[in-house]
């Protein structure tokens, strides 16, 4: 897919150019490390990030300080979906848990675009919408599939997000992400391993065979993607390539 | 705090745990064995897969082994 201005973020690198010039004297490239917080539990939002690189988990936090991934947002998208739609605020958090970079700008300032352009406006809620399927699809999951099923699904959504096969991420992460005990991780990823999908060494996790880790997921993966392809107008030749990978040339398989 | 390395052994396999995780003592370490089984053990009923055979082999930095933890003991009857 070629976007108008070369652009990772997909949302930025699409836009037509009058709406990208409400943005870009707002906006600037920042780099995102590991860990850094880009929103708080129930603290006002003050930005809005578009990842060029490295991906962003959005954590849903219970009362009882128990939290689980509920969804990722890399390149594909834009973090802030709650001061986008009207709050100030969200129980959820929102933190680089692949570091990258990417484009940042104020609420603030994005909500006057937003008044100005109402092509902006439908780009970003289109966004805010196939995360809400993406959220969905989580919460199908982790109530119906096994440990596996769900780590090759949250593999395949992290290497759609990313350049190179290589994932830095810990068995630590993906434990608190998924909601499991570190072992079950390790002993996940090691079935994986064994059939020749992943490798996996102390922090890093390297996609091997795509095709074969799509078969690992079954019907745990591919909704929310073609949903998102749907939504912005990519029509996949078939059902399991995912647009994400098609930003980059990268097919499945 | 000591890192500890969460390792299974089974009948025919050894699975290395290459990153640990770290925990006050020895104590607290079994006590993450307890969950880990508990929640490893579900999983295998749940697909119904042969559930025996399985432990914890627990090691420190060093390699030692500083707890062996068979799975089937988090398995309460009565």
């Amino acid at each position: 897919m070629d976007g108008i201005r070369n652009f990772q973020n997909h949302l930025l690198g699409s836009m037509p150019e009058p709406d990208w010039l409400l943005l870009e004297p707002h906006i600037s490239f920042v780099d995102l490390p590991l860990k850094m917080p880009l929103e708080s539990p129930n603290t006002p939002i003050e930005s809005c990030f578009f990842p060029s690189e490295g991906i962003a988990s959005v954590v849903s936090t219970g009362r009882n300080g128990k939290s689980i991934e509920v969804g990722l947002i890399g390149r594909e998208g834009v973090t802030g979906s709650a001061a986008i739609l009207g709050s100030t605020q969200s129980p959820d958090a929102i933190f680089m848990q692949v570091a990258g970079n990417g484009h940042q700008i104020s609420i603030r300032h994005l909500k006057e675009a937003i008044r100005k352009s109402p092509g902006l406006s439908e780009t970003l809620t289109k966004f805010i919408y196939s995360f809400m399927v993406q959220t969905s699809q989580t919460a199908l999951v982790n109530g119906r599939a096994t440990i596996d099923e769900r780590l090759a699904r949250w593999l395949l959504m992290a290497h759609d997000r990313v350049s190179a096969p290589n994932l830095h991420i810990t068995h630590e992460f993906l434990s608190l992400m998924l909601g499991v005990r570190r072992p079950s991780v390790t002993d996940a990823l090691h079935l994986l391993e064994g059939r020749g999908l992943i490798r996996s060494s102390r922090n890093e996790v390297v996609v091997r065979d795509r095709s074969g880790l799509e078969a690992a997921a079954d019907w745990c993966y591919g909704v929310a993607e073609a949903e998102y392809n749907r939504v912005f107008g990519f029509y996949a030749s078939t059902g399991t390539v995912s647009a994400l990978s098609m930003l980059d040339g990268k097919l499945g398989g | 705090m000591t890192r500890y390395f969460f390792n299974v052994r089974s009948e025919n396999t050894y699975i290395s745990d290459a990153e640990g995780q770290e925990h006050a003592d020895l104590g607290a370490a079994k006590e993450e064995a307890k969950i880990a089984a508990r929640e490893m053990l579900a999983e295998a009923v749940k697909r119904g897969h042969h559930i025996d055979g399985r432990r914890f082999e627990i090691t420190d930095a060093s390699g030692t082994v500083c707890l062996t933890m068979p799975f089937r003991d988090v398995l309460r009857f009565s």
